[in-house]
């Protein structure tokens, strides 16, 4: 039967060479899920950058304001939250989630708004939507399908580094309380992993004598 | 672990200045070499063109086998431990020492296993997570010895590495050095001008002097037997007492003294009559039963023995007596020399008579 928590290695067993690999993350930070974390901060930010280039009259009404709150917020919590998971705080990945679930319904406001010329957030009868990027000048389409995939990588990003900082957060855990337990120790485990591996030198020895 | 092979190395640098005159030596598989001297006398310059720091302007040097003369550091499979241990200070403990290994793209597991294994070797398993400022300067040291292990490599090398600490901790990390060195069986090279430390840890020691290797040999045919006048005054504290003079009649006569010498003695030195000479004796073969005054300047009492200062004629001499004495400035005593442990030495060449 599939077993997403197995899958996921919520569930492993603790075998010498898990033991070791968990072992590591008492004396590592969780780099990777703070940098997924980071890199859709920065994702984030390449889209306010863009969307807030546009011609100030497009958007002037108080959702901007709201617009405004939601980018800080999520760069805030973010890093906040970047921070937490690189100590393998569970706490933090729920944070993270949440993030994430924001930068999808950010998708369905503005630049879906965008992407049928206007109507639901401002009148398109009295703007015209363009932006200058990067040297050339990007229309309603293009302008939405870039700030959708902003959007959805920076989601992305976010969602990964929760679901990585879960993971090994709950691995932790798990490796702690055995520890504690008496269940395994880390020497021994070292000493089984270098036996066998001496063990494997050996008979490669032999069979190549 | 490898031998090195150093082979009539020579360093002169651009302005012409020549630091190392002619070094050659093979270090065998497990060798503790220490390399000890006056600051200035070229012996971490020889480190570092071991290490591949410093260009090697004369002579080869073979590392098991393998020349490496021009080869770069990071192809030369050694590491270095400096005076300053040159720790990354936003790195934790773990980090620094697994720093190497993350670097050759080793394995994570891998690169744990090595790291823990040099972590219980030098008791640094509770420091893991701490950054370098938190550790006492002892505790830098050994993790730079630790980042150092953990590369397993073919020749270590340390250069002053004990400089930095004080006393107290540096008797107990010579001890730690002296027990790595027996779990690790490598290959040291280590640079000191600390003689306590050369003695105490050397298999073989190499005294330096203005460029030239003075001797070469284990502590004790250093202590026992020094080459010359350099030797014999940089190796042993306090310094060995020297006294000019010359041979005549079966006598050693200076302008202080006179002192008999003993048939062996005489035999040894039967084409230096009327010769100038130098005589050499330690502090500790001067004995409280002869022939000689000595008049007492101060005490220092160690506690286990004494150290009196006070001169023979002119001479200053320091004695080391191994009872507790209470001499006061002025007092006038008679003393000896061991004649086992009197060392004689040519005037002109300053090389030991033999």
């Amino acid at each position: 039967m599939f077993d997403l928590r197995e899958k996921l290695g919520l569930n492993r067993e603790m075998t010498s060479e898990n033991i070791i690999r968990t072992d590591v993350f008492r004396y590592k930070r969780n780099k990777l899920a703070s940098g997924l974390a980071l890199l859709g901060l920065f994702i984030n930010c390449l889209y306010l950058m863009l969307f807030y280039g546009l011609n100030y009259q497009t958007y002037a009404n108080p959702l901007i304001g709201l617009s405004v709150l939601c980018n800080l917020v999520v760069l805030l919590v973010t890093f906040l939250a970047s921070e937490g998971v690189k100590v393998y705080n569970k706490k933090y990945c729920w944070l993270l989630l949440a993030v994430a679930v924001v930068q999808i319904v950010r998708i369905f406001i503005y630049p879906l708004d965008i992407a049928r010329g206007g109507g639901t957030l401002f009148d398109p009868g009295t703007n015209v939507i363009s932006v200058r990027y990067f040297g050339a000048t990007l229309g309603p389409a293009s302008l939405s399908a870039i700030l959708i995939i902003y959007l959805v990588l920076s989601a992305g990003c976010i969602l990964a580094s929760a679901v990585t900082g879960y993971i090994r957060a709950v691995q932790l855990e798990s490796f702690n309380k055995g520890l504690a337990e008496g269940k395994f120790t880390v020497e021994g485990a070292i000493a089984e992993v270098s036996a066998k591996e001496e063990a494997a030198k050996d008979s490669g020895e032999v069979e190549n004598a | 672990m490898p031998e090195v092979n150093l082979r009539h190395l020579d360093k002169i640098y651009d302005g012409g200045v020549q630091a190392v005159y002619d070094f050659d030596m093979d270090i065998n598989d497990g060798e503790f070499i220490v390399l000890v001297g006056p600051s200035g006398c070229g012996k971490s310059t020889t480190l570092r063109m071991v290490a591949g720091l410093e260009d090697i302007s004369k002579g080869q040097l073979v590392i098991d086998g393998k020349d490496c003369t021009r080869l770069p550091p990071k192809d030369r499979d050694i590491a270095m431990v400096f005076q300053n241990y040159a720790l990354y200070g936003h790195m934790t403990v773990y980090e620094n020492m697994a720093f190497s290994l993350t670097l050759r793209k080793e394995k994570k597991e891998i690169i744990h296993r090595k790291v823990m294994a040099a972590a219980e070797i030098l008791d640094l398993k509770t420091q893991l997570n701490k950054k370098p400022r938190q550790l006492s300067g002892g505790q830098r040291q050994r993790v730079a010895m630790g980042r150092a292990i953990v590369r397993n490599p073919k020749v270590f090398l340390f250069d002053e590495p004990l400089s930095n600490l004080d006393a107290q901790l540096r008797g107990s990390m010579r001890r730690e050095l002296m027990l790595l060195h027996k779990k690790l069986n490598a290959t040291i090279i280590y640079v000191t001008h600390d003689q306590t430390e050369a003695l105490t840890l050397a298999d073989r020691i190499v005294c330096m002097s203005m460029g030239h290797v003075q001797q070469i040999g284990r502590p004790i045919e250093l202590y026992e037997k020094p080459a010359n006048t350099f030797v014999a005054t940089f190796i042993g504290l306090p310094p060995m007492n020297m006294f000019d003079g010359k041979i005549e009649g079966g006598r050693f006569v200076s302008a202080n003294f006179e002192y008999p010498l003993t048939e062996g003695q005489r035999e040894l030195l039967k084409d230096y009559e009327g010769k100038p000479i130098i005589l050499g004796v330690r502090p500790e073969n001067i004995v409280r039963d002869g022939t000689v005054d000595f008049r007492v300047e101060n005490n220092e009492n160690l506690g286990m023995n004494t150290l009196v200062h006070g001169k023979i004629g002119t001479k200053i001499v320091v004695c080391k007596f191994a009872e507790w004495c209470g001499y006061k400035y002025g007092d006038m005593i008679k003393v000896g020399f061991d004649p086992e442990k009197m060392h004689f030495f040519d005037a002109e060449t300053t090389k030991a008579i033999r």
